[in-house]
């Protein structure tokens, strides 16, 4: 019993006889199936490969556009194609979880303060939700 | 016949095992009975070996945070009760490696911890002749959700940007970084905006958000954090934009 | 000083404005040109009209905005995914090449299309 531990100042604290070896948990790469919410959050972060994906189909669009009116008409051909219309549905499905979860997590990001009160959180949710229906409506009247 | 309740205990002993293992324990199922009343039954009455951390037993100190049923909870705010019937399953915090037991290394929390700089800094300190620093209470109620963590760690297991990268200060530290950013009298933000912004900072989070769910004293740590982000970021475009104002 | 660091707020900031603008625009674009029209909801524009609404000054503009933003919203966030999701932060700078890449060629191409349409 003669091994006391040196403590030297600014170091850490080097126990010998007392501490054995610590047990180090790994991490498993199935780690976000272990609890429901992140389970939800892999879902949230993976509705930006869905965003990514509409992104390059607008870039189509332009480009057929660019190249005229028989090219506009195959892409608007393939667009009536029943794997056109499951593909956009589910890219749709996954970009609307992006708005939702987009809207909701705003008031961590961003803290608006009337005569030194806190704006509640939900009153930023509801106005982010209310102003997205709008400019969703402005676009609509405006295509058609 | 009084009521019992099974508590599924992580044992980790060095000397007998290089690898944790879970033994149960009969407990009785009082009402007035917390987790930590239970494995204080434990150690007193079935099992001295059994080591844990706790102190004050009524949610201020930190120290009893385990995970209980794989959620970060501390066990001194947790009625048996509520797992009834059972079994509780008890394991150290998630993440932290284990000395034995119960009982995590904190080591590397406390190095965080200070490299996040929670405490007032100013650039000069008034002679005590000049007073005290003077604050509103609303300025005080600014940074005052903030200054209620109580350092139990709980975030930093419910977080697995703590497990996946090692370098990240985590959500604790971040938002006591916070609290004295926003406290009117402190003057050491660009201190801390060193250690918040580079690797392993604040930009390691990816909002999962459970810290703040977790929380025993409802702190924010995930708003904490995202609003540095949007702090930092116009810092940086500001200094890119405009590279004359820069101190 | 910020500036010679790490330009994760950069990346940051396009994230989050891209997300944002993703988050208001995109579901209605996708619904209207991918699901409404196609199923005959509503009638789909002809070349002729959708382009002349395109080549207006701020149509260009909106395209292209939409369409970097988006792509760099992409990225980042889908570079964390990779990272801890799946683990992959020991091949990070590679990550970071692909998908900041990626969005950086979609944005040079946005550009170039919004130009010469």
């Amino acid at each position: 019993m003669k091994d006391s531990p040196e403590i030297t100042k600014g170091e850490k604290i080097q126990y010998s006889r007392f501490k054995p070896e610590m047990y180090q948990p790994s991490m498993s790469l199935f780690w976000w199936t272990k609890r429901t919410p992140y389970l939800w959050f892999i879902l949230r972060e993976t509705t930006s490969l869905f965003v990514g994906m509409y992104a390059i189909l607008m870039l189509i669009q332009l480009n057929a556009l660019r190249r005229g009116a028989g090219s506009w008409e195959a892409l608007i051909d393939w667009f009536q194609t029943p794997l056109s219309i499951t593909l956009h549905t589910v890219i749709f499905l996954f970009v609307i979880f992006h708005s939702i979860t987009w809207f909701m997590l705003t008031p961590k990001v961003i803290e608006l303060r009337f005569r030194g009160k806190k704006i509640p959180d939900r009153l930023i949710i509801a106005g982010n939700i209310f102003f997205w229906m709008m400019i969703s409506l402005a676009v609509i009247l405006m295509i058609i | 016949m009084e009521e019992k309740i099974t508590l599924s205990v992580q044992r980790y002993l060095p000397e007998v095992d290089s690898k944790p293992f879970y033994q149960d324990y009969e407990v009785p199922l009082k009402k007035k009975w917390v987790i930590l009343d239970a494995l204080n039954y434990i150690k007193d009455d079935l099992d001295g070996t059994l080591s844990y951390r706790w102190s004050c037993r009524m949610g201020v100190c930190g120290s009893c945070g385990m995970m209980v049923n794989d959620r970060p909870t501390l066990t001194c705010e947790s009625f048996l009760e509520e797992y009834a019937p059972g079994p509780i399953r008890i394991a150290p915090l998630e993440y932290f490696g284990i000395i034995r037991d119960l009982v995590v290394n904190t080591d590397d929390f406390i190095d965080k911890l200070k490299s996040a700089q929670p405490w007032l800094i100013t650039d000069q300190e008034k002679p005590l002749s000049d007073g005290a620093y003077h604050q509103t209470p609303e300025e005080k109620e600014i940074y005052e959700p903030y200054s209620m963590c109580i350092n139990c760690m709980l975030c930093y297991s419910a977080c697995p940007i703590v497990g996946l990268e090692p370098t990240f200060v985590g959500p604790a530290a971040i938002a006591l970084a916070q609290r004295y950013n926003y406290d009117s009298r402190d003057e050491g933000t660009d201190h801390r905006n060193e250690a918040l912004t580079q690797e392993g900072g604040i930009y390691s989070c990816t909002l999962v958000g459970e810290c703040s769910v977790v929380c025993p004293k409802g702190v924010d740590p995930a708003g904490a954090i995202q609003r540095y982000k949007g702090t930092a970021a116009l810092r940086w475009w500001e200094s890119v934009l405009m590279p004359w104002k820069e101190s | 000083m910020i500036v010679k660091k790490k330009p994760e707020a950069f990346w940051w900031s396009l994230f989050g404005v891209g997300g944002t603008l993703a988050a208001l625009l995109l579901p209605v674009h996708i619904f209207l040109l991918g699901i409404a029209g196609p199923l005959g909801w509503i009638e789909m524009p002809d070349q002729d009209t959708f382009r002349s609404v395109a080549t207006h000054p701020i149509a260009r503009i909106y395209f292209f905005c939409l369409i970097s933003l988006s792509l760099f919203h992409w990225a980042h966030r889908f570079r964390h995914s990779l990272n801890d999701g799946l683990m992959l932060k020991h091949v990070e700078a590679y990550i970071i090449i692909l998908c900041y890449g990626t969005a950086i060629a979609g944005t040079v191409l946005a550009g170039i299309l919004v130009i010469i349409i």
